[in-house]
């Protein structure tokens, strides 16, 4: 090692442990005093660079650290109640979708005699002698005049047909009651024009701008009543 | 079968409880050590105490956050000391701190000893080193590494730290004799 080398490497790193600079000390005195002055010279800047802490400094930095993981997790709640209100928002936006879809297939016989049989009891004794005009009253609506005989009719009123307002008239037909619905034609329903189940069995026409749909028990001959639905109302086109 | 479910899922969580609580620690561990040194090389290269507390506590939380990538904790030095100066180069690029001097607030008063005067002139020469000759020398007298650590962590070659190491002392050591010698012609 030679002599400029030396003295950098002393003034550089005096700590420094390799073999040529460890051998050049011990054989030099005056070599072993540069080293040592350049000790002395790194541990006067040592206690120079030694400012005072702030105080608490440890304790500090793992108080913020705390922060952030609270931060973190509320950030994380945060963004689990944003998923959960945007599932929560989507169910609310399709539940409605699901549910035209479903009504969808609806056909207006079917409809027609859920109705009935739903009401059955009810309407097997009501009787409240409906007039003609309380008939016309409630028909003009839908855009059809009684200018005829209709017979008895027990009762008439507007219902709710699966979501759609429509006429209800119960009539007296030749066996049994004869339950008639006037249903709007934009409704949507699926026109059925002959149905039936086990108890009942009716017939749906298009007369005016509704659909009409009578409903009655097997053995009542519906027809009767058909052609005198046809013939007593005059429906406006 | 509804038995093992049950272990097996405390067990799980009992880890993760672990996980967490081992990296706490660790990180405690590192702030206790470390934050000494970081405090003191942070306010070295910038000069003001509230800035260097801030850089130090923004290492801290940036360490904290990255700690699963510290693999090896003899690393953990060299890994603390760079995020501290990417820290302070953010600094520099979010806006142009206006530095202080470390005249203005340091000097107060008379010294009574020529040991604290020396002292003194020390602080305002290092404050004074340009940042290439002082960054080598905070890292070997305040954080302890090695010529080769600090030529690692600064991209340099070995020689040239131990160059720059050399200048920086010797520039301190000449005007500190220059001083005393000032100082002394001045008052024979």
């Amino acid at each position: 090692m030679d002599d400029i080398l030396f003295r950098h490497t002393a003034i550089a790193t005096p700590n420094d442990k390799g073999d040529d600079f460890l051998q050049r000390q011990a054989e030099a005195e005056q070599d072993k005093a540069l080293v040592n002055e350049a000790k002395q010279f790194d541990l006067d800047l040592q206690s120079v660079l030694k400012v005072d802490l702030p105080e608490d400094l440890a304790e500090k930095i793992l108080l913020e650290q705390s922060f952030a993981v609270e931060n973190k997790k509320t950030l994380n709640n945060r963004w689990h109640m944003a998923i959960a209100a945007s599932i929560a928002f989507i169910i609310g936006i399709s539940l409605p979708l699901l549910n035209n879809l479903n009504s969808l297939p609806l056909d207006i016989g079917t409809v027609a005699m859920q109705h009935v049989q739903q009401e059955y009891y009810f309407t097997a004794k009501i009787d409240e002698q409906a007039s003609r005009t309380a008939v016309n009253a409630k028909l003009a609506s839908y855009g059809g005049k009684v200018q005829g005989d209709l017979g008895n009719v027990f009762f008439v009123n507007y219902c709710s047909f699966e979501g759609t307002p429509a006429l209800h008239m119960i009539m007296q037909g030749e066996k049994g009651r004869i339950t008639v619905f006037v249903v709007p034609d934009d409704a949507g329903f699926i026109e059925t024009p002959v149905f039936n189940n086990q108890h009942l069995k009716g017939l749906t026409e298009k007369m005016g701008n509704a659909n009409v749909v009578i409903v009655g028990e097997k053995d009542e001959p519906l027809e009767k009543m058909h052609l005198k639905l046809q013939k007593n109302i005059q429906w406006n086109i | 079968m509804n038995l093992f479910t049950r272990k097996r899922n405390k067990n799980a969580e009992s880890t993760v409880f672990l996980d967490m609580n081992r990296k706490q620690k660790r990180y405690e561990a590192l702030v206790h050590v470390y934050s000494p040194d970081l405090y003191r090389y942070a306010y070295w290269i910038c000069h003001d105490p509230d800035i260097a507390q801030d850089l130090v506590q923004e290492t801290c939380l940036r360490a904290w956050k990255s700690l699963d990538s510290l693999l090896d904790d003899k690393s953990a030095k060299g890994w603390l000391f760079t995020i501290l100066r990417r820290e302070n180069a953010r600094r520099f690029e979010r806006k142009q701190l206006p530095m202080v001097d470390i005249d203005d607030h340091e000097v107060a008063g008379q010294y009574d000893s020529s040991k604290e005067m020396e002292n003194e002139f020390l602080r305002r020469k290092i404050s004074a080193l340009p940042s290439e000759y002082k960054e080598p020398l905070l890292m070997q007298l305040i954080a302890g590494f090695t010529a080769e650590e600090i030529a690692i962590q600064l991209d340099l070659n070995k020689n040239t730290v131990l160059t720059r190491l050399f200048r920086a002392k010797n520039l301190l050591k000449s005007s500190l004799t220059s001083v005393t010698k000032e100082n002394g012609e001045a008052h024979g």
